[in-house]
C-alpha cells in the first residue's frame, strides 16, 4: 500500500454569517464541519458534492490558503498548522491548484510568459532571466501550447487554450500535489476531453497527486481512483471509484448516482431515485444525520445522534444503515 | 408529418454585423418541432442554439442582430412577418422561455407572486383574486411547498432549484403551446437537476406544451428529448430521433462528441478520454466547405471545397455531412 501524502484529521472551518448595519455574527456557516481524508500518493483523488457542500473549502484548507478553526492538515507527515510563514512558504512550492475559471483566474494585463514566470520568479531565487524563458517555453509546450503564446495576453486565447495555460503556472514549480478544483466544469464537452487527457498525461509524467474537486460523477467514474463524496460539511462516504459507483453504501451516494442523466435513451425509463426537497442550510445543520431530512432509509436514531465515520481498508462511510456492509 | 407540426422555422439566418465583420450565428437553419414532443437542440458554445431560440422569441438583440432570410411558422402564422407590438403579444401567451440563470432572469425587487403573475395581468382580464389564486395554483403545479406563503417572498430568499420552478411556474402560467427551455438545469446540482427534468415532462403532459430544450449535456438529452438537432458553428449538422442520433450518429462530429463523454458506460476503455482536436471556428470567418472539417478526423479533400447538404437516411434522420451517404463510416 502507498502512503499518504495528504491527510486530514477533523479538519473544520467556520465562516462568521454577518447581517444587518453593524456586521454582528448572526451564526456560523460550517462549510467544512469535521473532515478526515486521507489521500494516497500518485492517485488522483476525487472529491463530489453538491454545491454548497464544502468540496472547494476543503480543497483551499488542504492547501492552508484558509486557516482552518479547528483540526490538522498533514503534507507528507508534516502539519502544515505547525509550520512559520518562512516554512510554509517554501512548502507551497510542492502544492498547486488549478482553478474553475480560465477567465478570473489569469490576470488580463499580464502577458501569458509573465503569468507563467511568475512562480518561478517567488520561489526561485537566482535564477537569470534567460533560463527562466527557456522554462517557461518549455512549460507551454509540455501543456500544448505554442511557444509564440509568450507574448499573448490570457483575451486572445479560448476557454480550453486559458486552461492549459492555468495548468502551465500549476505545473511550474514541479508540485508534488495539485489541487483541481472544477478544473474542467466551464469547457465544452469537447475541449473538456482534450484538458482531462492532458491532465491524466501530466500525472504520468510528472507523478503527481491529484485532488479533483468536481460536481461532474462522468469525470470522476473516468479519471479519478478513489472517491470522496461530500455533504453539507461532512464526508459521508469514501471509497475507490468502482466501490462508490458499483455498491454505494450511503443512502446519498445512491441518489446521487440515480440523478446522473445517461447518455443513453434505451435507459430512458429506468426506475430513477429522485431526492425531495432541497440541501438543508450549512447555517442550520440538522441534528443527527445531515441527511435524515431528506433521507429514505431514516430512523429515530438518525435524527439524534450523528453516525461516526467507520472505516476499513479505506472505505469510510458515516451512515447507521448502510446500504450494505464492506 | 405536417399535420402535428407546431413550430417550423425554413432556412432561417440571423445574422450579427458587428465591427469587426458579419457574424453569421444562424445560418440557414430548418427546425420542425412537434406537438406534445420535447424538440433538442444540442451543440457547443457558439453553435448558434441561442439565437436560434431567440430568433423564434423574436428577441434576437437589435440593432446588432437580425434575422436576414427564412420565415419561421409557428402553426402556419410567420413570425417574422409580426410587428413588435404583436410578438409581445405572443410572447408569454402562446411561446414562453426559460433561461439559464434563474438568478438574474428574475426581478429581485419584485415577489414571486407579482412576478408569476405578470402574465395574467398582461394577456387575460383575470381580477386580482382570480389572478393570485391562479398563481398559487401554478406554483403548487411546479412543486413548491407552500405555495400561498411564497407570494410575498423575493426571488434572494429562494433556493437555486426553488427559483427555476419560479421560473417555470411564470413561463406555464399562460399554458402556453411552445415552451423554450435554455439550458434550465445547467446552473443546478444533479438532484435538483432530475428533479426539474422530471417536472417539465410532467408539465408537458398535463399542459399540452411542445419544449425546445437547449442544452450542451448530452446526459440531459437522452433523458427527456424525443427529437434532436446537433448544431455546429451556425448550422443543424445532424438531425432525427433521440435514438437515431445515440444508436446511429452518422455525422462525424455527432459521434465525436458522444465519444468524449466522460465515464458511464460510453467511454473507450483505458483512461485515454476520445477528444476532437482543435476548437469551434469563428463565426466571422468560418472555413470553406464543411464547417467542420478541419476538426474531422473522416475528412477528404473535397470536404474542404463542398459544402454539404442535408443527406436522407431514412424516416426523420438526415446529416450533412459529405460522405454520410457512403453508408455509415467503419465503426472504429
Amino acid at each position: 500500500m502507498t502512503r499518504n501524502l495528504v491527510e486530514t484529521k477533523g479538519l473544520k472551518k467556520y465562516f462568521p454569517l454577518k447581517a444587518g448595519a453593524f456586521g454582528t455574527t448572526k451564526g456560523m456557516v460550517r462549510a467544512v464541519d469535521g473532515v478526515d481524508i486521507a489521500i494516497r500518493e500518485r492517485e488522483t483523488f476525487a472529491l463530489v458534492g453538491e454545491s454548497g457542500c464544502g468540496k472547494t473549502t476543503l480543497g483551499r484548507l488542504v492547501l492552508h490558503l484558509l486557516e482552518p478553526t479547528g483540526g490538522q492538515v498533514f503534507f507528507d507527515g508534516v502539519n502544515l498548522l505547525d509550520l512559520d510563514c518562512r516554512r510554509m512558504r517554501e512548502l507551497r512550492r510542492d502544492m498547486q491548484i488549478i482553478f474553475q475559471d480560465p477567465y478570473a483566474s489569469l490576470d488580463p494585463r499580464m502577458r501569458v510568459g509573465d503569468i507563467v514566470a511568475e512562480p518561478l520568479k517567488t520561489h526561485i531565487k537566482g535564477q537569470t532571466k534567460r533560463k527562466r524563458e527557456e522554462e517557461v517555453a518549455k512549460l507551454l509546450e509540455i501543456v500544448g501550447l505554442g511557444s509564440d503564446a509568450a507574448s499573448k495576453y490570457p483575451h486572445q486565447f479560448s476557454g480550453g487554450q486559458r486552461q492549459r495555460i492555468g495548468i502551465a503556472r500549476a505545473l511550474a514549480l514541479r508540485p508534488r500535489f495539485v489541487v483541481c478544483d472544477e478544473a474542467v466544469s466551464a469547457l465544452d464537452v469537447s475541449i473538456q476531453a482534450q484538458i482531462l487527457n492532458l491532465l491524466c498525461d501530466l500525472q504520468e509524467r510528472f507523478s503527481l497527486t491529484l485532488l479533483f474537486i468536481t460536481h461532474d460523477l462522468g469525470v470522476v467514474r473516468h479519471l479519478a481512483d478513489r472517491v470522496g463524496v461530500m455533504f453539507l460539511g461532512k464526508c459521508v462516504e469514501t471509497g475507490t471509484v468502482t466501490q462508490i459507483f458499483e455498491n454505494p453504501l450511503h443512502p446519498y451516494t445512491r441518489f446521487l448516482l440515480s440523478a446522473v442523466p445517461v447518455p443513453d435513451p434505451h435507459q430512458r425509463d429506468r426506475k430513477k431515485m429522485l431526492l425531495k426537497g432541497d440541501i438543508p442550510s450549512p447555517v442550520d445543520v440538522p441534528s443527527g444525520c445531515r441527511f435524515h431530512t431528506r433521507c429514505p432509509c431514516a430512523k429515530g436514531i438518525c435524527r439524534n445522534q450523528e453516525p461516526p465515520l467507520r472505516s476499513e481498508n479505506g472505505r469510510a462511510v458515516a451512515c447507521h444503515f448502510p446500504l450494505s456492509s464492506f | 408529418m405536417m399535420q402535428d407540426a407546431l413550430l417550423m422555422t425554413e432556412n432561417l439566418k440571423t445574422h450579427f454585423y458587428t465591427k469587426k465583420g458579419i457574424v453569421k450565428a444562424v445560418d440557414g437553419v430548418d427546425l420542425v418541432v412537434k406537438k406534445r414532443a420535447v424538440t433538442g437542440l444540442v451543440g457547443e458554445s457558439g453553435c448558434g442554439k441561442s439565437v436560434t431560440a431567440l430568433s423564434v422569441m423574436g428577441l434576437v438583440p437589435s440593432p446588432a442582430g437580425r434575422i436576414v432570410e427564412g420565415r419561421i411558422l409557428l402553426e402556419g402564422e410567420d413570425l417574422t412577418r409580426k410587428s413588435p407590438s404583436e410578438m409581445a403579444q405572443l410572447r408569454g401567451r402562446d411561446i414562453a422561455m426559460i433561461f439559464q440563470e434563474p438568478m438574474t432572469s428574475l426581478n429581485p425587487v419584485l415577489t414571486v407572486g407579482r412576478q408569476v403573475g405578470e402574465p395574467l395581468r398582461l394577456h387575460t382580464k383575470l381580477g386580482r383574486e382570480e389572478i393570485k389564486n391562479k398563481v398559487v395554483e401554478m406554483l403548487d403545479l411546479v412543486g413548491i411547498p407552500e405555495p400561498a406563503s411564497r407570494l410575498g417572498s423575493f426571488p434572494h430568499q429562494l433556493s437555486g432549484g426553488l427559483r427555476q420552478r419560479v421560473m417555470i411556474a411564470m413561463a406555464m402560467i399562460c399554458e402556453p403551446k411552445l415552451l423554450i427551455a435554455d439550458e434550465p438545469t445547467t446552473a443546478l446540482d444533479v438532484t435538483i437537476q432530475a428533479q426539474i427534468l422530471e417536472l417539465m415532462k410532467d408539465l408537458m403532459k398535463r399542459l399540452d406544451t411542445s419544449i425546445i430544450l437547449i442544452t450542451h449535456n448530452l446526459g440531459v438529452v437522452a433523458e427527456v428529448c424525443d427529437d434532436v438537432y446537433v448544431m455546429y458553428a451556425g448550422k443543424v449538422v445532424e438531425t432525427g430521433t433521440v435514438f437515431d442520433i445515440f444508436d446511429a450518429p452518422a455525422h462525424p462530429y455527432t459521434r465525436d462528441l458522444l465519444r468524449s463523454i466522460p465515464g458511464i458506460g460510453v467511454s473507450s476503455p483505458g483512461r485515454k478520454l476520445y477528444s476532437i482536436d482543435g476548437t469551434v471556428p469563428s463565426p466571422l470567418n468560418p472555413p470553406a466547405g464543411c464547417r467542420f472539417a478541419p476538426r474531422c478526423s473522416k475528412a477528404l479533400p473535397y470536404c474542404h471545397e463542398r459544402e454539404p447538404e442535408m443527406v436522407p437516411l431514412g424516416g426523420s434522420h438526415f446529416a450533412r455531412c459529405l460522405r454520410a451517404s457512403e453508408g455509415g463510416f467503419d465503426h472504429d
